[in-house]
């Protein structure tokens, strides 16, 4: 079976992630996209707009982005959700979960909102903190 | 395009879900099953075991005087995940509660639930909603 277009569009933005190709990634959101970051830590929030949105993984990606192993994507017409395995390390700390992330496509298959939770959020919130 | 069998098991878990009916909505759990609720809220955080996740429900149920409905408005599945965009609306007290809901889910071999994220789209909410 084919992979549904909204997929195929999720996996090529996580291989863009993962040779830390933001140009790429930039060119799946709608101007006023909106990325939610759970947790509660010095990324989470809410980022609302296009360039918001492309800070906010700038600053994840910048000198240590962690490598996204992509175990499954779903797609339909209108969404799409993404199970991954997160792995990083940085300053002696190693980050290693498993992240769904759900995403909203609009009809030109645009990207208009996303947001992600991981599998061991105490040891997300320890690696971030 | 026939539905994937199981996209059919999360219609049918949640259709049972809504229904309250507790004994059948186990069958669909393995016993080792590891649940993710996100927020900043008292029932957030990551559940491990059957037996936690159902103390969990009880607790949802409790709170919500059995009310907090889920309405499927996307499934997706394949044949080792799913996942469903859901409207879930509940009252508590004077509080209502009306967010999408994305859960997903890894299935195993034997389709039951082996592992669970919950994930809204206004988070704010549900942390009001529950705190």
């Amino acid at each position: 079976m084919t992979e549904h277009p909204n997929a195929a569009a999720a996996r090529r933005s996580y291989e863009a992630w993962n040779s830390g190709d933001l140009d790429v990634i930039r060119e799946y959101f709608t101007d006023d996209a909106v990325l939610h970051l759970a947790g509660n830590n010095a990324r989470s929030g809410t980022y609302r707009g296009r360039d918001a949105v492309m800070d906010a993984l700038a600053r994840d990606i910048q000198g240590w982005g962690p490598h996204a192993e992509v175990e499954t994507i779903l797609g339909s017409d209108h969404h799409v959700i993404v199970f991954c395995r997160i792995t990083c390390e940085r300053d002696g700390k190693t980050l290693d979960v498993v992240l769904t992330e759900a995403i909203k496509f609009n009809a030109e298959g645009k990207v208009t909102e996303a947001w992600a939770l991981s599998n061991d959020q105490r040891g997300y919130e320890q690696f971030y903190s | 395009m026939a539905e994937h069998p199981n996209a059919g098991l999360i219609r049918e878990a949640i259709s049972t879900f809504n229904r309250g009916d507790w004994d059948a909505y186990r069958e669909y759990f393995t016993e080792d099953v590891v649940w993710h609720v996100g927020g900043n809220h008292p029932l957030s955080g990551d559940y491990r075991g059957r037996d936690a996740i159902f103390e969990y429900f009880e607790k949802v149920r409790d709170l919500t005087g059995g009310g907090l409905r889920s309405e499927p408005q996307d499934i997706l599945a394949d044949d080792s995940h799913g996942g469903v965009f859901a409207r879930v609306t509940a009252d508590r007290d004077d509080r209502h509660l009306d967010v999408v809901l994305v859960q997903a889910f890894r299935i195993n071999p034997e389709g039951k639930f082996a592992e669970y994220w919950a994930l809204a789209d206004d988070q704010d909410a549900v942390n009001a909603f529950w705190s």
